[in-house]
């Protein structure tokens, strides 16, 4: 009796987590994107002002602490191969899938043209990826609790339902 | 330092090239023009690598993008002028076609041609050159010959000597060719007491380090055009010695360019220094110039 009911809240103490771990996901894409969002400003304000090159600006966000420095080291490692590859490469690290296809095809247009088309293009970006982030926000509101309640029901019903 | 220069440049040549023109030394410029062989220049020859296959476009732009630091934009201004600064003293030439908008080159698309350019120190070559006169004093100095021959690194050289020698000199380097300034610190040695303003046009830098910078000399490159002229004019009525290169055969040859000719009658230059290539090698002219009516002495 005492192994059920050991094992029934450990069924219970799984649902919770896996509630608990989506809504964590779910604040860190957000997280995420909106660093990545500031990054493209800083990255716009260093095109506009100083003209400075890709590579530097990318080797400086790389050192930044946060969510979005795993994705920008990766762009620096594959450096090499090109910027529109080494972009396209390190997108996979960015969790929210439309933000990553935003930054995929930010790839193809970097570096490629003169400052005033790289701005409007690093706008453009921006403004998506703040268009995804206030619907992700507006996702999480809504379904985060829901989900947490859910999973945490059905750990309880396996929980019933196996004893 | 010359070593360092032609590992930069081999790292803009595709390792498909860059093996075979590893072998050549040392390279003056190397040739990049798509669907042709590619080319290097040594000691004044062109040699092109027949054995290996044509470049291609891909080639081409992965060269642009190596050169670029994958930044056009960061070169936009110099590649409407028909080059490419790329790191160390390293120049790139550019053709292909212009785009025009509203009247004037907007940027060149199309790339057909690149030339790398590699620039050299050769310490010393100034030494008996230096242009002082019987006072002691610099002369103001004008450097002449045709493209290739030397004009840039015998300046570099002059303002070395010059500036370790105690006198402040300032470098208007509207190409980044003279000091190869990277992140603020030049690429060649340039003397302790040179400073140097690159990128801006030579009237406006002229006028910036005259207000700023106190000079004693003031060194500029290729000039050519009316501004360019004016700009000379501009040190000299601020009491700087000027030493400047120009294309050119000879000082007569530079008399029928009607923009020079105003600027050898005027007196400003004292003294030409005349580059020739002949079979024994480079050989320097020295020559001076006196204005008022007839502009050659």
């Amino acid at each position: 009796m005492l192994l059920k009911l050991f094992g029934s809240v450990l069924l219970v103490a799984a649902g919770i987590f896996a509630g608990t771990s989506y809504a964590g996901w779910k604040r860190r894409a957000i997280a995420q994107v909106a660093q990545l969002c500031t990054a493209l400003r800083f990255i716009r304000a260093r095109i506009a002002m100083l003209r400075t090159p890709l590579p530097d600006l990318i080797a400086a966000l790389a050192r930044e602490k946060g969510l979005c420095a795993p994705v920008f080291e990766e762009v620096c490692k594959h450096l090499e191969q090109g910027l529109e590859t080494a972009v396209q490469q390190a997108s996979v690290r960015i969790e929210d899938l439309q933000a990553r296809q935003i930054f995929y095809r930010l790839g193809v247009v970097l570096g490629r043209y003169e400052a005033d088309e790289e701005l409007r293009q690093l706008d453009a970006a921006v403004s998506e990826l703040e268009t995804r982030m206030a619907w992700l926000h507006e996702e999480y509101r809504g379904k985060a609790p829901l989900v947490r309640r859910l999973t945490a029901a059905a750990g309880i019903c396996l929980a019933i339902l196996l004893i | 330092m010359d070593e360092e220069l032609k590992r930069a440049a081999m790292l803009l040549v595709p390792e498909y090239y860059r093996a075979v023109m590893g072998l050549c030394m040392p390279v003056e410029d190397i040739r990049l023009r798509l669907g042709r062989p590619v080319s290097c220049c040594v000691a004044g020859r062109e040699y092109f690598l027949r054995q290996l296959p044509v470049l291609s476009e891909k080639n081409l732009l992965w060269t642009l993008e190596r050169a670029t630091c994958s930044s056009i934009y960061a070169v936009q201004d110099s590649l409407r002028k028909g080059y490419i600064n790329a790191s160390s003293g390293i120049r790139i030439g550019v053709c292909g076609t212009g785009v025009i908008k509203d009247g004037e080159l907007a940027t060149i698309k199309d790339i057909s041609s690149l030339s790398i350019r590699v620039a050299r120190q050769c310490r010393g070559i100034a030494g008996a050159l230096l242009p002082y006169n019987a006072e002691g004093k610099v002369e103001n100095t004008l450097v002449i010959s045709p493209p290739g021959y030397g004009k840039t690194s015998l300046l570099r050289d002059m303002i070395r000597q010059l500036s370790d020698r105690g006198a402040r000199v300032a470098v208007a380097d509207e190409r980044g060719e003279i000091a190869a300034m990277n992140r603020g610190v030049p690429g060649f040695d340039i003397g302790l007491r040179t400073d140097v303003l690159e990128g801006v046009e030579k009237q406006e830098a002229v006028m910036m380090l005259i207000q700023t910078m106190a000079p004693q000399i003031v060194a500029l490159d290729e000039i050519s055009a009316p501004r360019d002229v004016r700009a000379v004019e501009l040190a000299a009525n601020n009491g700087a010695a000027i030493l400047a290169t120009v294309h050119g055969r000879d000082l007569e040859d530079l008399c029928k360019r009607p923009v020079l000719r105003e600027i050898l009658k005027s007196g400003i230059f004292q003294k030409a220094l005349i580059i020739g290539i002949n079979e024994k090698g480079r050989y320097y002219q020295q020559r001076s110039i006196c204005g008022e009516g007839s502009c050659v002495a």
